[in-house]
C-alpha cells in the first residue's frame, strides 16, 4: 500500500556541504537511491543503517537496491500538432537540439522567457517516442507540471501524457511523463530522454539530492532548459561538456519587454499601484510581491485574489484568472515561471526585496508580452532602491534584445 | 567554561545541514542541541497546562507546519533517528515523567509491524522511560485521515487492552499522545482510565484546539517547571 505523502519542501539537507567528501565516507555504506556515502547522514535502527538524506522519499536501508520500475514503452505514431507553426529561428534551434541529442550529447537550451522553449522540444520528444524510447519532462514546480502536461497533451493528441506531482500520484506511468523533480525518485534508470526545465529554480537549484535523483533517473541524454542558466551549467558549456542552443527571439518577433523601474518608498509604491490598477483597467495584471503576508494584505486592498504556495485552491484561482473571472491577481514568486497567460501586464512590488533575485525578476517580466495579440506587455518594477538583482535583470534583458536586433 | 565541539562536527538532526555554534544566549544554553538554530526556531514550545473536564492536559509544542513535518517524517517515513528530538532539551519534564506511570493507546499492530517501531515508545527510550499500553484500537483508524465529526466518534473504536499491563503502584497515571486535534481520543482514554488523578501529556496541540481551549488554560502551570 503506497503511503500517501504530504507535500514537503525538500530539506536544505541536500545542499552541498563544505567538508571534503573523503573524510566522511564509509566504503560499506551507500544509498542506492541518492548515492549518499556520508556516514553522518545515515540513521541506525537496531543496528541497520538507513539513509536519512533521502528518507523523505521513503526509508531505504544502506545497500538496499531499488527495483528498477517496469515502465511500459511508449506508443506513438501520430503527428505533432502545434497551434502555431514554429518560426524559422525556433525551427533552427529545434533541429540543432535534436541533432545533438541523437548523437547522445547533453544539451542546454538557453532561451528567453516566452521564446517557446517548450515547443522547440517537441521535435525531440517526437523522435524519441517514435523510437520507442522513454521520455520525461521534469520541472521544479508542481503548478507548472499541470500546465506543461496540458500543453503536451494538446501537441501530442492520442498520446498518454501523465502528470506526476503532489495530488497526482495514483498514475505514475504513461507514454510521456511530466513530473516535478521531486518525483524523479520513482524512476531510477528509466528515461532515455530527460528534459529538465527551469533547473535554476527552487527547489532544484543547488539541491545536490534532487540533482542526484535526476542524474540517476536518466539512462540516456539530458536536455536542460532555462532563460537564466546557473553557474554550473555555464561552466559545463564553457568546458565543452554540454552543447548550448540559444533562442532569445519570441515567436511574434517583438523584443522582450524591458521593465521600467520606479523608485519610491513602500507606501508610495502602494499608492502608485492603485493608480496603475485604474489606468490598466480592462487589462489583466499580475502583481508580484515578495512574501505571502504582503500578498494577503495587498489582495484585500485591491479586492482581488492572492495566490501563493499555501493557497489550497491554486488550480481553481489560475483557471478563473485565465477565464478572466477577475483582472488582477496578486502572487508571490509561485507564478514567476512556466505560467502562460495570453495578455498580462506585470507589476512587481518591493522589487528590491532579496527574494527577487536576478533570475526571478527575469522570469517574472517574462510573463508579459507573450501573446501575438498583445506582444508588448507592460512591465513595471516598484522598489525603494535599485538592487543589484534589478540592475542585472535590466542588463540581461537588454543584452538579449540587442542580440536579437543584431542577428 | 565548556569547550564546544568543533563546528564541523555538528549536523542538524532534521535538515542535516552542518552548523556552527554562535554566541546567541539560547544556543549557549542548548549547546548540545540536536537541531540547528534555523530548525530550532521553527519549533514553537508552549509548556502549557489546560484543565479539561477535571483532568490536566499538558501541552509541549504547537502543532505547526514544522512539527507536522517532523512527526510525519518520524512516523510515516520511519525516520527513527528523530525519536530523541521531541523530548530533547526538557530535563525537568523528563524528571517529572520518571515519577509518573506513562501510558498510551497502542498503535494498530499491523501499523507497528509496517513501521518497525512504536513511535511513543521510541521517543522515551533515550531516557529509559517505560510506556505501557492499557488500551487498544478495535480497528485500524487514523485520526488524521478523518473529518472532525468522524474524529469525535472515536470512543467506540477504543477499548481496554486484552492483556492488561502491570502498573507501578503509587504513581499517577499520565496518558501520552503525540497530537491533539479535537481531543476526542484523549477524552475516550480518560473515560476508560476511570482515574480522577489521571493527567495527559500531549506532544503537540493543533492551533484550533488551542484556540478552542484558551479559557481552560491554567495561569501558572507547575508541570514544566
Amino acid at each position: 500500500m503506497e503511503i500517501q505523502r504530504k507535500h514537503r519542501t525538500i530539506r536544505a539537507s541536500a545542499r552541498r556541504t563544505a567538508l571534503p567528501a573523503g573524510e566522511r565516507e564509509c566504503p560499506d555504506l551507500i544509498c542506492h537511491r541518492c548515492g549518499n556515502r556520508d556516514i553522518r547522514l545515515f540513521g541506525w535502527d537496531r543496528g541497520i543503517p538507513y539513509c536519512r538524506r533521502c528518507v523523505a522519499f521513503s526509508r531505504l536501508d544502506a545497500g538496499q537496491s531499488i527495483p528498477v520500475p517496469h515502465l511500459k514503452p511508449p506508443v506513438w505514431n501520430g503527428q505533432v500538432h502545434l497551434e502555431f507553426e514554429l518560426t524559422v529561428h525556433q525551427k533552427q534551434v529545434s533541429d540543432q537540439i535534436l541533432g545533438w541529442l541523437r548523437q547522445g550529447e547533453p544539451v542546454f537550451c538557453y532561451a528567453a522567457a516566452g521564446a517557446g522553449k517548450t515547443e522547440i522540444t517537441f521535435a525531440s520528444i517526437d523522435w524519441f517516442l517514435k523510437q520507442g524510447k522513454k521520455v520525461c519532462f521534469a520541472i521544479s514546480r508542481r503548478q507548472v507540471v499541470l500546465e506543461i502536461a496540458s500543453r503536451l497533451q494538446a501537441a501530442f493528441p492520442g498520446l498518454e501524457v501523465v502528470p506526476v506531482c503532489e495530488g497526482f500520484t495514483s498514475v505514475t506511468d504513461g507514454d510521456l511523463i511530466v513530473c516535478t523533480t521531486h518525483q524523479l525518485y520513482r524512476y531510477p534508470e528509466a528515461f532515455d530522454l530527460l528534459i529538465l526545465d527551469e533547473l535554476d529554480a527552487f527547489p532544484y537549484r543547488g539541491n545536490a539530492l534532487l540533482e542526484e535523483l535526476a542524474r540517476r533517473s536518466c539512462r540516456g541524454v539530458r536536455l536542460m532548459l532555462s532563460a537564466t542558466p546557473d553557474e554550473d551549467s555555464l561552466r559545463e558549456i564553457s568546458a565543452g561538456r554540454m552543447q548550448a542552443a540559444r533562442l532569445f527571439r519570441r515567436p511574434h518577433g517583438k523584443l522582450l519587454p524591458e521593465p521600467v523601474f520606479v523608485l519610491l518608498p513602500v507606501w508610495m509604491q502602494v499608492i502608485r499601484l492603485l493608480f496603475l490598477q485604474r489606468r490598466m483597467r480592462g487589462k489583466q495584471i499580475l502583481v508580484f510581491v515578495p512574501r505571502i503576508r504582503d500578498g494577503k494584505r495587498l489582495a484585500r486592498l485591491l479586492k482581488c485574489p492572492c495566490i501563493h504556495s499555501q493557497s489550497p485552491d491554486k488550480d481553481d484561482i489560475m483557471n478563473r484568472f485565465r477565464h478572466r473571472d477577475f483582472d488582477v491577481l496578486v502572487s508571490t514568486t509561485l507564478l514567476e515561471r512556466g505560467i502562460t497567460v495570453p495578455s498580462v501586464q506585470v507589476i512587481v512590488l518591493k522589487g528590491d526585496h532579496p527574494v527577487f533575485t536576478m533570475a526571478s525578476l527575469v522570469q517574472i517580466f517574462g510573463r508579459a508580452g507573450r501573446s501575438f495579440h498583445d506582444p508588448e506587455g507592460e512591465c513595471l518594477c516598484l522598489a525603494a532602491s535599485m538592487s543589484d538583482s534589478m540592475k542585472q535583470c535590466a542588463d540581461l534583458l537588454r543584452r538579449m534584445n540587442e542580440s536579437v536586433c543584431s542577428a | 567554561m565548556r569547550r564546544f565541539a568543533a563546528p564541523d562536527e555538528r549536523i542538524c538532526l532534521f535538515c542535516l545541514n552542518e552548523y556552527s555554534l554562535n554566541t546567541d544566549f539560547t544556543q549557549l544554553l542548548l549547546d548540545d542541541d540536536c537541531l540547528c538554530p534555523e530548525c530550532r526556531k521553527n519549533i514553537h514550545v508552549l509548556n502549557r497546562t489546560y484543565r479539561i473536564d477535571g483532568h490536566n492536559v499538558h501541552v509541549l509544542y504547537e502543532y505547526n507546519e514544522f512539527m507536522e513535518q517532523l512527526l510525519f517524517q518520524y512516523k510515516e517515513d520511519q525516520d527513527i533517528a528523530l525519536a530523541g528530538l521531541f523530548l530533547h532539551g526538557h530535563p525537568r519534564l523528563i524528571r517529572r515523567l520518571r515519577k509518573r506511570q506513562l501510558a498510551a493507546l497502542a498503535s494498530w499492530p499491523d501499523k507497528n509491524l509496517e513501521r518497525g517501531f512504536d513511535p511513543l515508545t521510541e521517543m522515551l527510550r533515550p531516557w529509559n522511560l517505560d510506556l505501557i499500553h492499557p488500551w487498544e484500537k478495535t480497528a485500524a483508524f487514523k485520526q488524521s485521515e478523518n473529518d472532525p465529526d468522524s474524529r469525535r466518534q472515536v470512543a467506540h473504536l477504543i477499548r481496554p487492552a486484552s492483556l492488561q499491563p502491570g502498573r507501578q503502584d503509587g504513581r499517577r497515571l499520565l496518558i501520552l499522545d503525540d497530537v491533539i486535534t479535537t481531543g476526542a481520543t484523549l477524552q475516550a482514554l480518560f473515560d476508560l482510565a476511570r482515574d480522577e488523578r489521571c493527567e495527559a501529556l500531549v506532544l503537540a496541540a493543533h492551533p484550533l484546539w488551542l484556540a478552542a481551549h484558551e479559557k481552560d488554560r491554567r495561569a501558572h502551570p507547575a508541570f514544566f517547571r
